[in-house]
C-alpha cells in the first residue's frame, strides 16, 4: 500500500465510526424508552473522530494546503460532495456536541444523522471509481456502511446506560453477521468476474489481513458478544482493528483495470 | 520514448506507455503492442471526479487538458481511471497525464508520439469522420468502458505466418 | 593489431608488448569480445588512461580518467550510425572545469611526447578545434551533402545524397557492377574467388547464443539513462518453451547463461520466436546490473571482415552456451 492511502484508511474507518456513533446515539436517545445515556462524551467522541479523520485525509493531498477547493466540483465530482457532506455532518456535530443538554435535541440528532449516512454514501461514490472495476459499484457504499454499523455501535456501548445495552448488543450482533457474510461473500462472487476482479478476489482470499481481518475483527467479537450478551470493553477497540485491517485491505488489494492491458479481460 | 523524449517526466512517471499483447490474444510474444496514453474520452472520468476542476476538455478537438498547477494531488483521477492515464508526479505531488501535446497541436505540428512512431503505428484521426470498417474500438486486451467512450479506434494486428527449419 | 580482438592483443602483444594503454571514444569492458579475457587483459598494462565523459566500466578500471569535453563545449561534425544527416556542432560554452577535446587531448599527448623523445608521435602537437573540424571537409564530402562550404551547414543539417537501399538503380557494389560468381576481389584478398563449402564453427555448447541489438541502445550506449531504462528495466534472455522444459526452467525464472568464456545471470522468457536450439539475449550496459552479454562471447574470428574494416569480424553468429536455472 502506497503511503497516499494510510491517510484515507484513518479518514475513512474514523468518520464512518462518527456516523455510526451519531446515528446510534440518535436513535438510542429518541427512539427508545429510557435513559438517555453519557450522549455529551458521545458526541465529543464522534466530533474528536471527525476531526482527526480529517487531519489525517489532509495528509494524503499532495498540497494539503489546497484542502479547501476540493468542494469546488460538486456538479459531478463525488470526493466534492463527499467533502461537502462530511463538512456539514461535522458542523452538526459540534453543534450537537454545544447544544446538549443531557439530551442532543431531536431534529438535531435525527438532522446530523441523516447528514452523516448522506455524506458516508457520498464516501461510497468516491471509492467506486472505473479504475477498479471490483469496487465499481455498490459495494463500498456497503462496506463503509457496515463500518459506521459495526463500529458506531461497538463505540456506542461506552456511553449507553445498562437499560439500553441489549439493544445496542442486538445492533452489533446483527451488524457483525451481516459484516462477516458480505465479506466472505463479496470476494468470491468477484472470483466469477473478469481477470481483473478476479484478481482482486484472488489477492483478497490469499491476504493474511484478510483473514486476521475475518476472524479479529469479526468472528471473535461476535463470539463474545454472542456469549455473553453485552459489549465487553475490549470489543470495540478490537472491531476498529479489524475494521482499519479491512480499510488496508481494501486501498491495497484492489486491482487497477490498467493492470491487464494486452490481457483478456 | 518520444514521449518521455519530449517531456522528460520524472522517473516512473510515463504519459504513453507500450502494452505487449500477452500470447492469450496474439500467438507471439512481444510481437504485437498496444502504444497507449490518455484517451481522451468524451466522457472523461478523471474530468468527472476532479474535486478541484483541474481538468477541462477543449471544444475544438477534444483533447483533455489537465492544469497541473491547480492540481491538489488528491490522487482521485488516477484511481477513476480504468487506462491509467493519470500518474502521480512524486516530486510535484500532483497528477499529470498525456495532454496529447496541445501546444504542438496549436502549432500545427503533430504530437511527439505520433512524429516519432517510426511504422506510423499511431495517427489522428477525426473520429467524427473516420470511417473504417475493420477499426475497432475496443481490441481485447483494452478495457471496455462505454460511458467513458475512449476517443480512439484500433486496426488488429494480423496474424503472422511462421516459417522455419524442421530441427 | 586486430581491434576485434583487443583483450588477446593486450595479452599476446610481446614485440613490442603493451605498457600502456590509451582509451578514447570506447567502452572497452561494455563492448568489446570476452569480457572475462578483457578483465585480465586490463592486469597487464603498466598504465591505463580513459578519455571519457562518463563513469563507464572502463574507467573504473583505468588509472588515470581525462575529462572530456561534451557535444555542448567543442566544435564537432556530427554524423550518425542512424540516419544520412551531417550537421555542425558548434561550442555553446567554453569546456567545464579542465575538460579538453579529445583532439587537444591527442595534442598534448603528442606534444609530450615529443618533448620526451623528438619525432616520437606524428599527431601535430597543437590544434585547434574549429580548424581540425573544417578540416575534416573536402569536395567529395561537399558533393555527397549538396553542399557548397561546411558554413551551410550553419543554416541546418545536410542530408547525404544516397539511396537508402542496395541495388536501387540494379547495379552491384562489385567492380563489375554486376553480381559476380567468381569475384577476383576475394581471391586477392586471401579468400576463393569460387564460393566453395566451408564447415561453420563447430557447436561448442547445446544452444546457439544469439546477441543482436537491442532497440533500446546502440551497443552499450544509452540503456543504463534513465528515462530509457523506462521501458527497459532489466535483461532478459528468450528461451523456447522446449528447451526449457528438458532444463526444469519456467517462464521469469532466473537462469545462468553459461559456456567456457563465462557466465551471466538474468531472467527468462518463454518463446516460440526463438528456436528450441537457441537462446538470445539483448546487449547490455544496464545501470545497477552487472549483466553484459560479452561475458559469454568469445572473440573467434569470422572467414570476412578483413576488405572493410581492416580486422577478420567475430563470428558473433557462431557462439553457443547453455542454460540452467538458478
Amino acid at each position: 500500500m502506497s503511503e497516499m492511502e494510510l491517510p484515507l484508511v484513518i479518514f475513512t474507518v474514523l468518520s464512518q465510526t462518527a456516523v455510526g456513533l451519531v446515528a446510534i446515539s440518535a436513535i438510542r436517545q429518541h427512539a427508545a424508552e429510557g435513559p438517555a445515556g453519557s450522549v455529551r462524551p458521545e458526541w465529543m467522541t464522534a466530533a474528536l473522530l471527525l476531526i482527526a479523520g480529517l487531519v489525517a485525509s489532509l495528509f494524503h493531498l499532495g498540497h494539503p494546503l489546497g484542502a479547501s477547493l476540493a468542494i469546488k466540483h460538486l456538479g459531478s465530482a463525488w470526493l466534492s460532495r463527499e467533502a461537502l457532506g462530511t463538512g456539514v455532518f461535522t458542523a452538526l456535530v459540534i453543534a450537537g456536541l454545544l447544544s446538549a443538554r443531557g439530551r442532543v435535541n431531536a431534529g438535531l440528532s435525527f438532522a446530523a444523522a441523516v447528514v452523516g449516512l448522506i455524506a458516508l454514501f457520498f464516501t461510497g461514490m468516491t471509492y467506486s471509481p472505473p479504475g477498479f472495476p471490483a469496487l465499481n459499484n455498490v459495494m463500498p457504499f456497503v462496506f463503509f456502511l457496515l463500518t459506521a454499523a459495526i463500529l458506531g455501535a461497538g463505540f456506542a456501548s461506552y456511553f449507553t446506560p445498562a437499560e439500553k445495552m441489549p439493544l445496542i448488543t442486538r445492533i452489533l450482533t446483527v451488524s457483525l453477521i451481516v459484516g462477516l457474510v458480505v465479506y466472505l461473500v463479496v470476494p468470491c462472487l468477484w472470483l466469477s468476474g473478469g481477470t481483473v476482479m478476479r484478481q482482486t478476489g484472488l489477492n483478497y482470499i490469499s491476504s493474511p489481513l484478510y483473514w486476521a481481518r475475518i476472524i479479529a475483527g469479526l468472528i471473535v467479537p461476535l463470539l463474545a458478544v454472542w456469549r455473553m450478551k453485552t459489549v465487553p470493553a475490549w470489543a470495540p477497540v478490537l472491531v476498529l482493528a479489524g475494521e482499519i485491517m479491512g480499510r488496508i485491505a481494501f486501498f491495497s488489494l484492489a486491482v487497477h483495470a490498467s493492470a491487464n492491458m494486452g490481457g483478456i479481460y | 520514448m518520444a514521449c518521455k523524449n519530449q517531456y522528460h517526466q520524472e522517473n516512473g512517471v510515463i504519459w504513453r506507455d507500450v502494452y505487449e499483447l500477452k500470447e492469450e490474444i496474439y500467438p507471439h510474444r512481444e510481437r504485437a503492442f498496444y502504444s497507449l496514453a490518455c484517451n481522451h474520452c468524451e466522457n472523461p472520468t478523471c474530468l468527472n471526479v476532479c474535486p478541484v476542476v483541474a481538468y477541462y476538455k477543449r471544444d475544438a478537438d477534444g483533447v483533455v487538458v489537465h492544469e497541473q498547477d491547480k492540481c491538489i494531488g488528491c490522487g482521485n483521477c488516477i484511481r477513476s481511471c480504468p487506462y491509467g492515464a493519470p500518474r502521480y508526479n512524486p516530486v510535484l505531488k500532483r497528477a499529470e497525464k498525456c495532454s496529447f501535446c496541445w501546444q504542438r497541436l496549436d502549432d500545427g505540428r503533430k504530437p511527439a508520439c505520433v512524429l516519432g512512431c517510426p511504422t506510423d503505428a499511431l495517427q489522428i484521426v477525426d473520429l467524427a469522420e473516420f470511417d473504417e470498417a475493420n477499426a475497432v474500438q475496443y481490441p481485447a486486451g483494452f478495457p471496455r468502458y462505454p460511458a467513458l467512450n475512449p476517443s480512439v479506434s484500433f486496426r488488429l494486428p494480423a496474424m503472422p505466418k511462421m516459417i522455419r527449419r524442421k530441427l | 593489431m586486430n581491434i576485434n580482438k583487443t583483450a588477446e592483443m593486450l595479452l599476446t602483444a610481446d614485440a613490442p608488448p603493451i605498457r600502456v594503454l590509451w582509451i578514447s571514444c570506447k567502452n572497452v569492458l561494455s563492448q568489446d569480445f570476452d569480457r572475462p579475457k578483457m578483465l585480465e587483459a586490463f592486469k597487464k598494462p603498466e598504465i591505463i588512461v580513459s578519455v571519457e565523459q562518463f563513469f563507464t566500466q572502463t574507467v573504473e578500471l583505468s588509472d588515470i580518467v581525462l575529462p572530456v569535453t561534451t557535444l555542448f563545449e567543442e566544435y564537432t561534425i556530427n554524423a550518425s550510425y542512424w540516419h544520412y544527416w551531417l550537421s555542425v556542432n558548434e561550442q555553446a560554452i567554453k569546456p567545464m572545469y579542465e575538460a579538453k577535446s579529445n583532439i587537444e587531448i591527442a595534442a598534448a599527448l603528442s606534444a609530450r611526447m615529443n618533448k620526451l623523445k623528438p619525432g616520437s608521435c606524428t599527431f601535430p602537437t597543437e590544434v585547434d578545434p574549429r580548424q581540425w573540424m573544417i578540416r575534416e571537409f573536402n569536395q567529395d564530402i561537399y558533393d555527397l551533402f549538396g553542399i557548397d562550404s561546411w558554413e551551410d551547414l550553419k543554416n541546418g543539417p545536410a542530408k547525404a545524397k544516397m539511396h537508402p537501399a542496395s541495388w536501387h538503380d540494379l547495379e552491384f557494389g562489385t567492380p563489375s557492377k554486376k553480381y559476380e560468381f567468381r569475384p577476383d576481389l576475394c581471391a586477392e584478398h586471401g579468400h576463393q574467388a569460387l564460393p566453395e563449402f566451408k564447415e561453420a564453427r563447430k557447436p561448442y555448447d547445446k544452444l546457439r547464443l544469439l546477441t543482436p541489438h537491442t532497440k533500446f541502445g546502440i551497443h552499450s550506449q544509452f540503456i543504463n539513462i534513465d528515462w530509457m531504462a523506462e521501458f527497459n528495466k532489466k535483461p532478459y534472455c528468450y528461451l523456447h518453451p522446449g528447451a526449457a522444459r528438458e532444463r526444469g526452467i519456467s517462464d521469469g525464472d532466473q537462469v545462468r547463461v553459461f559456456n567456457k568464456v563465462g557466465e551471466v545471470e538474468l531472467e527468462v522468457k518463454l518463446t516460440e520466436n526463438v528456436p528450441a536450439d537457441v537462446v538470445m539475449m539483448y546487449e547490455a550496459w544496464f545501470k545497477n546490473n552487472s549483466y553484459n552479454c560479452q561475458s559469454v562471447v568469445d572473440d573467434t574470428s569470422s572467414d570476412m571482415g578483413k576488405y572493410k574494416t581492416g580486422a577478420p569480424g567475430v563470428a558473433i553468429h557462431d557462439q553457443f552456451a547453455d542454460v540452467a536455472k538458478v
